[in-house]
């Protein structure tokens, strides 16, 4: 006998579904790009770097197709992926008129954003 | 001059490191721990990496983690969004400072720290092994609109749930986010016992809101790392590799084995290399 699904508000669903589709994207993104930094460094036979390098490094690294900074780049977009399904939750809280986990969200997001620009200063 | 000279990655260690980010991340998955608790003492001891390496490569494994279980979790209702956003607000704050502490300690003082709370962990998940299913939630007030359900498949049945001790739940996650900068670790073994034992949250949903917040606070680990080139692709490219590949057939097995009957060989497992970390700090190697 099968169980039926617990009632979920249009607001849940919407929520539930809009957060599973920037993860999927984050990662399949990451991944893309990752791969194309390893089969460049296979056809170049190039080993992989020791870091990731700096945003200025990093930047100037992919300006030159250098394939340890592609990777690095990949490396980025999944650490990125967390932060963009906050913010994804923060702004479907606010447009559905949750204010408080509107607010909740979006001190999540701020902390977040903060150790990112902490760590870099 | 090599930034990280403890730290040789030929072929074979290339593979190594994937197949003990496989292991991590198979066993972790089962058992809703994320897999940083596996790998951070897998990368240390048998590869002699060195740890603030170690604990870079699985902050970025456990966000991997995270990203692909996560998507799972959520679509299954196993996860409490509001909930995780709750708890989310201590536990990224106590990253921050956990990480910034990591950076300015010696190694040594990771190990013992890990191997404590690997210990703790084996405890924990001897203790979830003899828990009573959740009594359904009564009406009760429900001022922070936390109340939610899901179908379980294992039983097919509907579980209602309201989390309560929001106060504590909230101190202790911050705490937890501490050890999680500090250690790479996700926070996993401990966000699960404290949404279920003190929480009173069913434990599938603590494990799915679990794996959605270690994600989020192993970003801020990751970003204090980054910042200290601490993250050595050569580690953390195969970790990737192994953590994609482990989270897919951890999850295969899941349905397949009773996760309870491996706890115990875990709970082994992991007291084993607690201990082991504790000694290696006092230069004592445990065979």
């Amino acid at each position: 006998m099968q169980a039926h699904s617990p009632p979920e508000t249009a607001n849940e669903s919407q929520l539930r579904g809009r957060v599973t589709r920037v993860l999927e994207t984050g990662f399949r993104v990451a991944v893309s790009i990752m791969s194309i930094g390893l089969l460049l460094a296979l056809v170049q036979r190039e080993p992989l770097p020791e870091t990731m390098g700096q945003p200025r490094e990093l930047v100037s690294g992919l300006s030159n197709a250098d394939p340890g900074s592609i990777i690095g780049l990949g490396i980025v977009a999944i650490i990125l992926t967390p932060i963009v399904s906050t913010t994804a939750i923060a702004w479907t809280f606010y447009r559905q008129g949750d204010r408080r986990y509107a607010t909740i969200s979006g001190l999540v997001l701020l902390i977040l954003l903060a150790s990112i620009g902490l760590s870099l200063l | 001059m090599p930034v990280h000279p403890g730290v040789h990655v030929d072929t074979s260690q290339f593979i190594g490191v994937g197949l003990a980010a496989v292991f991590a991340s198979t066993f972790g998955s089962m058992l809703g721990l994320g897999g940083g608790v596996f790998l951070v003492p897998l990368l240390t001891l048998f590869f002699g990496i060195d740890p603030k390496v170690a604990v870079g490569a699985s902050a970025v494994c456990v966000v991997t983690n995270s990203v692909v279980g996560s998507s799972v979790h959520i679509r299954s209702g196993f996860t409490n969004l509001k909930l995780s956003m709750l708890l989310q607000v201590t536990t990224a704050t106590g990253a921050i400072v956990g990480a910034l502490v990591a950076l300015r300690v010696d190694a040594s003082v990771i190990n013992v720290v890990l191997g404590v709370v690997l210990i703790y962990s084996a405890l924990s998940m001897l203790r979830q092994r003899r828990l009573e299913p959740q009594a359904p939630a009564k009406e009760a007030p429900d001022p922070l609109h936390l109340r939610a359900s899901f179908v379980d498949p294992a039983t097919n049945r509907v579980i209602e749930y309201l989390p309560v001790r929001i106060e504590p739940g909230l101190a202790i996650s911050g705490g937890a986010g501490v050890l999680s900068g500090m250690l790479g670790i996700g926070g996993g073994a401990i966000q699960v016992p404290l949404m279920n034992l003190l929480m009173r949250a069913p434990v599938k949903a603590a494990a799915g809101t679990s794996s959605f917040m270690v994600g989020m606070t192993a970003v801020a680990t990751a970003a204090v790392f980054y910042a200290h080139d601490q993250i050595d692709p050569r580690v953390v490219v195969p970790a990737m590799i192994g953590i994609f590949l482990g989270a897919k057939l951890g999850s295969q097995l899941t349905r397949r084995i009773q996760t309870q009957r491996l706890v115990l060989v875990f709970v082994l497992v992991i007291a084993y290399l607690g201990v082991s970390l504790i000694l290696k700090a006092f230069d004592v190697a445990l065979m």
